[in-house]
C-alpha cells in the first residue's frame, strides 16, 4: 500500500531543514514525482513568484515505487516554476540518485530561499549539511563532482549538480547527474543557480525490498526474454535512443535546417547504427535496468567518454536541426552541454534558430561576434555554446534567453522562425509525421515536450502487436493508415496517452521501459508492479485518473497566471508541408489543428473557449480546492 | 507490384517478411496489402503476387 510520504523541507536562506509527513490518504492521490511536486507547489507557493527569486520552490521528488529493483524505475522529477516558459516547470532524470533519495528516507526534497554564499547540500538520512561550495562554483559539472567527493572524503554518494550555465542563470540550464544524465528541460538549473545551490548530494543507502518478492519475480526473472522478444527494446539496447534517427531519416521526418524540411541528405552519417558501429565505447545503465540504453562515445579531441554520449534529441538538434552531419561536432556539442549544464534540445534548437536568422540576414557577423552561423557548419558549436553558457555580451547573452525571447529582440520577422511552444524549443519529433504531438506540444503545461504522450505510429500498428493491444487498454481507438492525419481520434489518443505518461512521470518510471505501446512493460504489468512492489491494489482506471489529476493541477497553476487557450498554439513552422523526400507534401493545417484542439478540450473536460478545466472536471478529480 | 507507390519487381514467392528484410525495414512495421492490414503473425507466410499494392509504414518509437 501507499504509506505516508516523508517531505524534507530545506530553507537555504536560514540554513534550516525539517521533515514533514504527508498522510497516505493524500499521497495516494498524488503518489510521487511530478504530481507530488505540483501538489506541494500549489499548497506552499504563490504561482506569481519570480522564477529566479528565492521564493520559487525547487522540488526533487521520487515515488513509492522508486528503488524496488526492476528495469526503468530509477527516475526523479524536478518541479519548479520554469524561468524559460514562465509556467509550471517539470523535468525528469534517471541514473542512481533517485534510488538513494528514497534510500535516505525521503519522497520529496523541497528547497526554498537563497543561500548567502554558494553551498551544496549533503544528506545522510536525518543529517542535512549546508556545505561551502565556493571552491566548486564556476567549475564544470565533472570537476565539481570530483571536488565534492574530495571535500566529503567519500565517493559513496550520488549528486545532482549545476554547471556554469546554471550559475549564470541561462534560461535553459539543466541539472546534471553522473555527467551524462540531466533534468534537462524547463531551465531548472537556472532556478538552482539563482539559489546559490551548486549541488544536491545524497549518501548511498541500502536498497528497498519489494512487498512480494515472488510476485516481483514474475516480472523480472524473464526480463532478457522480454527484451529479446521486443524489436524496439533490442534496438534500444543496441543503439540507444539515437536509433530513432534510423526510423525518421529514411522516412524524411528529421527536422532539418530549423524545420524548413524533414528530409536530410546523408542522414545515415548521424544514424544510431552509425554511432554504434563507429564511436560507441560502451553502454551504461540506470539502477536495476536491464535495457542499458545509455551510450558512451569517444571521439579523440572532441568527446571524452566521461560525459557519455548523445541521445536521439541531441543528435537531431545539433545534427539535422542545424543541417549538420558531422558526428564529431555533435558529440563535442553534447559534451560541452553536459559540462556547462545546458539542455541539449533547447541549445541545439536555439543555435539552429540563430543559423536561420543569419542565413536570412536577420543577424549579421557583427552581431554574432564574428561567427559565421551557417547551416551545416558544426565547427561553430564549441565557441557558441561557451558564449551561451557564460552569457557573454552579444550573441551569447542573446541566445541564453532561448529562441522565443531572442526572436522578439531581433524582430524583423525572426518571430516566425522560432520553433517553440510556451517559449520552450520543440523536440525533434515532427508534427507532420506525428500530428498528435501537435496537440501535445501546444497544450502541454510546461511547453513543447515529446515525452508527454505516445506517438502516432502506435495507431498504425498491427492488430496483434503490443503497440495496438496495450494502447487500447487505455481507450478504444480507430486505426490510422497515413502520416499527417489530425482528427478527433488523434485528440482522444493524445489525451489518453498523455494521462498514462503523466502517471509515469508521477510514479517516476522510465518511458523507454514502461508505456502503453512499444515499451518493455505495459499498463497491465504496471498494475502488477504496484501490487507486488508495494502491496498497492490499483487499476488502469485509477492510474489514468492520477495522471489526469496531475495534468489538471499543472493547468490550474498556469490558469492562475492568466494562461488560456490562446497560449495553446504552435509556431508557424509546424504548419509547413514537408517540401522534399519520400513524404514530400505531408503536413497539418491550422484548421485541422483547431478542430482537434476543440475535440481534445471536450475529452479533457475543459472549456473550449478558454482551455480552463470546468468545475465538474475539478470535482471529478478531487481538485475542488483549486477552483 | 507497387510498394509505397513505387513500381517494384520481386522474385516470385517473396513473402512480406522477406520484403521487409530486403528493404531493411524492421519486422514490426505495419503492412497493408491491397488495402488490408496484415497481422504481424501473417508476415512470414503471406506471399506477394504480381499486381499487389503494398504499403509499408514504420512503427516508430519515441526517444
Amino acid at each position: 500500500m501507499i504509506k505516508d510520504a516523508r517531505i524534507l523541507t530545506i530553507d537555504l536562506t536560514k540554513e534550516q531543514s525539517k521533515t514533514e509527513i504527508l498522510p497516505a490518504e493524500i499521497y495516494r492521490k498524488y503518489p510521487g514525482g511530478s504530481a507530488l511536486g505540483m501538489y506541494l507547489m500549489l499548497k506552499k507557493m504563490d504561482p506569481g513568484v519570480d522564477p529566479l527569486s528565492p521564493d520559487n520552490l525547487l522540488i526533487f521528488s521520487v515515488s513509492p515505487l522508486t528503488g524496488i529493483p526492476i528495469s526503468g524505475q530509477s527516475r526523479m522529477c524536478v518541479t519548479t516554476k520554469s524561468p524559460l516558459t514562465g509556467t509550471a516547470g517539470d523535468s525528469q532524470v534517471g541514473g542512481f540518485i533517485p534510488v538513494h533519495v528514497k534510500g535516505n528516507g525521503y519522497d520529496s526534497i523541497v528547497i526554498t530561499g537563497k543561500a548567502k554564499r554558494p553551498v551544496y547540500l549533503f544528506i545522510d538520512k536525518d543529517k542535512v549539511e549546508f556545505r561551502n561550495a565556493e571552491a566548486m562554483w564556476g567549475k564544470v559539472t565533472g570537476e565539481a563532482e570530483k571536488l565534492i567527493i574530495e571535500d566529503l572524503g567519500d565517493s559513496k554518494i550520488e549528486s545532482s549538480i549545476i554547471g556554469p550555465a546554471g550559475e549564470n542563470q541561462v534560461l535553459f540550464a539543466n541539472i546534471m547527474h553522473m555527467r551524462s544524465r540531466a533534468n534537462g528541460r524547463n531551465g531548472v538549473g537556472a532556478v538552482m543557480g539563482s539559489k546559490n545551490l551548486k549541488a544536491l548530494v545524497v549518501k548511498r543507502q541500502s536498497i528497498m525490498k519489494p512487498e512480494d518478492p515472488d510476485g516481483m519475480k514474475t516480472l523480472t526473472l524473464d526480463v532478457k526474454d522480454r527484451i529479446a522478444a521486443n524489436a524496439v527494446m533490442v534496438d534500444t539496447a543496441t543503439n540507444g535512443s539515437a536509433g530513432v534517427v534510423d526510423f525518421h531519416g529514411p522516412e524524411g521526418f528529421l527536422p532539418t535546417r530549423n524545420w524548413e524540411d524533414g528530409h536530410l541528405e546523408d542522414w545515415i552519417k548521424i544514424a544510431g547504427t552509425t554511432i554504434t558501429e563507429t564511436i560507441l565505447k560502451q553502454r551504461e545503465t540506470c539502477f536495476g535496468c536491464a535495457v542499458r540504453c545509455k551510450g558512451v562515445v569517444e571521439v579523440p579531441g572532441k568527446a571524452d567518454p566521461e560525459y557519455g554520449g548523445p541521445e536521439y534529441e541531441t543528435v537531431a538538434t545539433f545534427g539535422s536541426y542545424c543541417g549538420n552531419t558531422d558526428l564529431g561536432d555533435i558529440c563535442h556539442a553534447n559534451q560541452l552541454c553536459n559540462m556547462y549544464g545546458l539542455d541539449t534540445i533547447s541549445c541545439g534548437a536555439v543555435i539552429a534558430f540563430a543559423m536561420d536568422c543569419y542565413e536570412r540576414g536577420l543577424l549579421t557577423k557583427e552581431q554574432t561576434d564574428g561567427l559565421e552561423l551557417k547551416f551545416g557548419d558544426g565547427s561553430v558549436f564549441g565557441p557558441l555554446i561557451k558564449k551561451i553558457a557564460y552569457k557573454e555580451k552579444g550573441i551569447g547573452e542573446l541566445l541564453a534567453q532561448g529562441s522565443a525571447r531572442a526572436a522578439e529582440i531581433i524582430g524583423n520577422g525572426a518571430e516566425e522562425l522560432a520553433v517553440t511552444c510556451k517559449k520552450q524549443e520543440m523536440p525533434a519529433h515532427m508534427v507532420q509525421m506525428k500530428p498528435n504531438l501537435a496537440i501535445n506540444y501546444a497544450v502541454n503545461n510546461f511547453g513543447a515536450d515529446h515525452q508527454s504522450s505516445e506517438h502516432d505510429p502506435t495507431l498504425m500498428a498491427a492488430d496483434d502487436s503490443n503497440d495496438w493491444i496495450w494502447a487500447n487498454m487505455l481507450e478504444s481507438f480507430e486505426k490510422c493508415d497515413a502520416y499527417g492525419v489530425l482528427d478527433a481520434n488523434k485528440a482522444k489518443f493524445a489525451l489518453a496517452t498523455q494521462k498514462f505518461y503523466s502517471t509515469l512521470d508521477t510514479l517516476c518510471l522510465c518511458q523507454f521501459v514502461w508505456g502503453p505501446s512499444w515499451q518493455l512493460y505495459g499498463p497491465a504489468e504496471l498494475v502488477e508492479f504496484c501490487k507486488y512492489g508495494i502491496g498497492w491494489d490499483t487499476s488502469i482506471k485509477e492510474l489514468q485518473e492520477i495522471g489526469e489529476r496531475r495534468i489538471n493541477m499543472m493547468r490550474m497553476f498556469n490558469v492562475k497566471l492568466g494562461y488560456t487557450r490562446k497560449d495553446d498554439c504552435l509556431p508557424p513552422k509546424a504548419f509547413l508541408k514537408i517540401p522534399n523526400g519520400p513524404n514530400a507534401g505531408v503536413g497539418i493545417t491550422k484548421e485541422d489543428f483547431e478542430k482537434a484542439l476543440d475535440a481534445y478540450y471536450e475529452y479533457a473536460g475543459w472549456d473550449k473557449e478558454t482551455g480552463i478545466p470546468t468545475d465538474e472536471t475539478l470535482k471529478r478529480l478531487s481538485l475542488e480546492w483549486l477552483g | 507490384m507497387t510498394v509505397n507507390k513505387e513500381e517494384t519487381v520481386l522474385p516470385e514467392g517473396t513473402t512480406v517478411a522477406q520484403l521487409l528484410e530486403m528493404r531493411g525495414v524492421k519486422s514490426r512495421s505495419s503492412v497493408w496489402v491491397n488495402g488490408k492490414q496484415l497481422l504481424l503473425a501473417e508476415y512470414a507466410d503471406s506471399t506477394l503476387k504480381e499486381g499487389d499494392t503494398v504499403r509499408i509504414l514504420r512503427v516508430v518509437a519515441g526517444g
